[in-house]
């Protein structure tokens, strides 16, 4: 039995990882005999138009940074003092971070990869979900379990309040991460050849020494890759920082974006994202280096996983699953639970103790209390969000489709560009958006407004980064049509039109439904970009979630639920549904 | 002394070792045959504390072992695909079992448990002829090479007992009698008991002194290589072991066994009442039995390194010295000896 979630997480994770292993492992490509032939020059104008959208929205951008970066102007005593600052918390953050997710991640993947127990599916789906939410909804359930405002805090008798502190960052991160371990140190472990640990155990080796002196050795390759993965992520975190550390922490992300929104600091902004860009390098040259070496002796059977024996192991399982479910379970849970429940001090009646259900919430959303110009009622980031969304999905159509298919052709030329393609990844989102804010502050063409102001911009944005992950997509999908079966098709009489229609359409049209919902689940819960580019009146649904979580207000933090609410449901939506374009296509090639 | 006590053990709900009891004495080497799927990896296993049995026990002079870890059981394991730790080079393969010893050292300082340590580790690999191999990649030698690695960690702590896996399955038949041999000489020499599974009868004759057969959870014949083949005392053995010819047939009321061939002499052991379906070996080589001289029609010939291999009517097959024509009668005498009860 497969889980939805569990193996879209993986593509994810491949798509994310996939600009650091791309080089060792390439998608399947077309042999080339068979392969129709196109000329180099029909490559190259298909590729045209998606190498200049790059270059004007992703390598000029970046570019502007790179120039206001090394000005002297950047250079300032106080941006390399607040550099060193906030270098040391992010690295301190991202360390602690990544530490604690091998606390739970090691112990995880143990579990899952040697123990079978009932319910273990489900658990293993369960630890994959928060990796495939929106950071806003992350940060919105610990809020709603851990907040001033939370579930904990209000309604038991232990007052717990995290928000604001580095337990509440560290908390999501391992939330966030935990499932990364669990899935590559997890299937190192699972694929381990039992007969190494027995050859140990006869030659005098207890359980602890086992481990010790044997499988963390052994697994050392994919024990370093997943931590560097892990702190890449913890040290690009932007979200779970902004909104759950609040203004008393700062790592390079978040600062990036309060220089360039709130001091207007740009040349500090620039230092700093360029700081960040050269970091992420760095880890990806090592993580490449780390994945091309060998893994781990295999051997074929495929689990050597097997109910608990002792007492020992019985434990470990009863005090693991109960750890994991309500650690995972209880933030996701927090937030609907908590848009339908009013609660003390609620509306911003002081005093006025009112308890209960209420629909409240989700009614307000349709409302603009203060009746601003610039204060649109909540529900407009539902719509603005799902138009984002949609002209994302087109964009990145347009732009993904001839750059994959003409890419499957395994040559020089297209190696390179795929990994020009694949470039994005390795940008924050902030960094990203400052690139947008420093490039397009000017009006494209003179008499026009700025650029940065147009409601095209955002979607432009999402698209930079969901292109590497349409492409991800679509080119195995496309490299896997087999040659042959054209050929048969038109063998048995079928014109060009019809063998295109019989044999590409059906494997190409899956591809494209599921890179589609990529670029939209991408494009819906991206909050890093968002948060510099989208326009006051025109906020998406996860800068609205922010911006209300910020506010005072019993009212405001109920609609902050609600809009999470929404916002997880079409996102568990769109995991699901990309699961099921998956497995329908399982059974046909 | 190693004692197993009626040893059971079910897989997925059938039995698959079913009160199987035997020893092993010092310096004894002692050949688990049979089939795949016969259970006698388990039993090895079970003997190793890797598995734990459903019923009975398994003795240590006596002292009983069955809830003592693999760990603290001193017995060596050698498994058919080697199960090096890829992590270290040869060197810290073999003195793995000895620095998990550590504390078994007398109290000496660390200097002086590394020299120890070295000084053991060359002798070992001295006795598998390994020297200059010990800052080697355990991933870049040959499977012979690896397969003396693996031998030479299993000695290296010197074990009670040494429990091979099908150690030679994955090598080719010249490294295979090679390493048997190497095999045979070192247990030899270091008189550590032994037991070897494996369901290679040649394997098995060759290295072992006393060999057990193992058919569905049951021992169904124990004795010393030359015994067991001498005398299978069952059909099934005598088919597994490629004794000779088995045919079947019934019992009359004096004493003869009818079968499709004609009625023969039973000569059985044991009584067997009329009508009872008995089973008789038909060989050239073995005088065991009883002289008789049969008539057959040569169907095929092939050429075997010992002389020719006629296939005769009704699916028998003999050895011959010279080769014969097909279509051609020959007349060949045979010892027929009663197999017992089918």
């Amino acid at each position: 039995m497969s889980i939805p979630s569990e193996r879209t997480a993986e593509v994810v994770e491949r798509g994310r990882r996939s600009l650091y292993d791309h080089i060792v492992a390439q998608p399947p490509r077309a042999g080339h005999d068979g392969r129709r032939r196109q000329s180099v020059l029909f490559s190259l104008l298909a590729l045209i138009p998606t190498l200049l959208f790059l270059v004007v929205f992703f390598f000029l951008p970046l570019g502007r940074i790179l120039a206001l970066g090394l000005e002297q102007e950047a250079f300032r005593l106080e941006h390399v003092r607040l550099l060193g600052r906030v270098v040391g918390f992010t690295v301190f953050q991202a360390a602690l971070s990544t530490l604690l997710t091998f606390l739970l991640g090691l112990p995880a993947a143990a579990l899952f990869a040697r123990l079978e127990f009932r319910g273990k599916t489900l658990l293993r789906a369960l630890t994959a979900v928060p990796f495939l939410l929106p950071t806003v909804v992350v940060a919105a359930g610990f809020n709603a379990l851990l907040g001033p405002r939370g579930l904990i805090s209000l309604l038991s008798p232990w007052p717990i309040v995290l928000t604001g502190t580095l337990t509440a960052i560290l908390l999501a991160h391992v939330f966030y991460n935990t499932t990364i371990v669990i899935r590559i140190v997890g299937n190192a472990l699972t694929h381990l050849d039992p007969r190494l640990e027995q050859a140990a155990r006869t030659l005098g080796a207890d359980s602890r020494r086992v481990w010790l002196h044997l499988i963390l050795p052994v697994l050392r390759v994919p024990l370093l890759a997943s931590g560097l993965l892990v702190f890449l992520f913890n040290f690009t975190s932007f979200g779970v920082i902004l909104l759950l550390g609040g203004p008393r922490f700062s790592t390079l992300e978040t600062e990036i974006y309060l220089q360039t929104m709130q001091f207007l600091n740009l040349p500090a902004a620039a230092l700093l994202s360029l700081f960040q860009l050269l970091c992420t390098l760095a880890f990806s040259v090592l993580y490449t280096r780390l994945a091309a070496r060998s893994l781990v002796p295999t051997m074929p059977k495929p689990s050597v996983a097997r109910p608990p024996r002792h007492r020992g192991e019985r434990l470990f399982v009863f005090i693991m699953v109960l750890l994991l479910s309500v650690f995972f379970l209880l933030p996701l849970l927090a937030i609907p639970v908590r848009s339908v429940l009013r609660l003390e001090a609620d509306m911003g009646q002081r005093g006025q103790v009112r308890y209960g259900l209420t629909a409240d919430y989700y009614r307000e959303l349709f409302v603009n209390r203060r009746g601003s110009v610039f204060y649109v009622p909540p529900a407009e980031a539902v719509r603005n969000s799902l138009g984002y969304a949609g002209a994302t999905v087109i964009l990145s159509l347009i732009l993904g489709l001839p750059a994959a298919s003409v890419l499957i052709r395994p040559t020089r030329a297209a190696r390179l560009i795929d990994s020009l393609l694949l470039l994005p990844l390795g940008a924050s989102a902030v960094t990203l958006g400052l690139g947008y804010v420093i490039t397009f502050s000017r009006p494209l063409w003179p008499g026009q407004e700025a650029f940065l102001t147009s409601p095209l911009i955002l979607p432009l944005a999402h698209t930079v980064i969901a292109l590497p992950f349409v492409i991800r997509t679509l080119e195995p999908a496309l490299a896997s049509i087999p040659e042959r079966l054209r050929q048969a098709a038109a063998a048995l009489g079928a014109s060009p039109f019809r063998v295109w229609r019989t044999v590409d359409w059906p494997i190409v049209s899956r591809a494209i439904l599921s890179s589609a919902s990529f670029a939209f689940t991408v494009s819906l819960g991206e909050f890093g970009a968002a948060s510099l580019l989208a326009r006051p009146d025109f906020p998406t649904l996860p800068v609205a979630i922010a911006r209300f979580l910020s506010q005072p207000g019993g009212l405001n933090y109920g609609q902050a639920m609600a809009m999470s609410t929404i916002l997880m449901g079409v996102a568990l939506v769109g995991i699901v549904l990309l699961e099921r374009i998956r497995l329908a296509g399982i059974g046909e090639f | 002394m190693l004692t197993v006590q009626r040893v059971s053990k079910t897989y997925d709900g059938r039995p698959l070792l079913q009160h199987i009891s035997f020893t092993v004495g010092s310096g004894e080497t002692v050949c688990l045959l049979g089939p795949s799927g016969s259970g006698k990896s388990t039993l090895l296993r079970i003997i190793g504390g890797l598995e734990a049995p459903e019923a009975g026990a398994v003795l240590w002079n006596g002292v009983d072992l069955t809830s003592i870890p693999p760990h603290a059981r001193d017995f060596g394991l050698v498994f058919q695909d080697y199960a090096l730790f890829p992590h270290l080079n040869v060197f810290e393969n073999v003195a793995f079992g000895l620095r998990m010893r550590r504390n078994r050292w007398p109290a000496s300082s660390a200097s002086a448990f590394e020299a120890a340590l070295r000084a053991r580790v060359n002798q070992v690999l001295a006795l598998v002829n390994l020297r200059g191999f010990e800052t080697r990649k355990v991933t870049d030698l040959s499977g012979g090479e690896q397969q003396r690695v693996a031998l030479a960690r299993a000695l290296a702590p010197s074990p009670r007992l040494l429990m091979f896996d099908e150690p030679l399955g994955a090598l080719d038949r010249s490294l295979k009698e090679e390493l048997l041999h190497e095999l045979r000489t070192i247990l030899h020499r270091t008189r550590i008991p032994a037991i070897y599974v494996t369901h290679d009868q040649e394997e098995a004759f060759a290295i072992a002194d006393r060999v057990l057969i193992l058919h569905e959870g049951h021992i169904v014949r124990e004795g010393s290589p030359a015994e067991v083949w001498h005398d299978p005392r069952s059909p099934w053995v005598a088919r597994f072991l490629g004794a000779g010819n088995v045919i079947e047939g019934t019992m009359n009321g004096r004493g003869q066994v009818e079968t499709e061939f004609g009625l023969f002499p039973a000569q059985c052991r044991h009584h067997h009442a009329v009508g009872e379906r008995v089973a008789l070996l038909f060989r050239q080589e073995n005088k065991r039995g009883y002289p008789l001289r049969l008539k057959m029609t040569v169907e095929d010939v092939l050429f075997r390194r010992e002389g020719y291999e006629l296939h005769l009517d009704k699916g028998w097959i003999v050895r011959h010295p010279e080769p014969a024509q097909p279509g051609q009668t020959i007349s060949l005498i045979f010892y027929v000896e009663c197999l017992g009860r089918v």
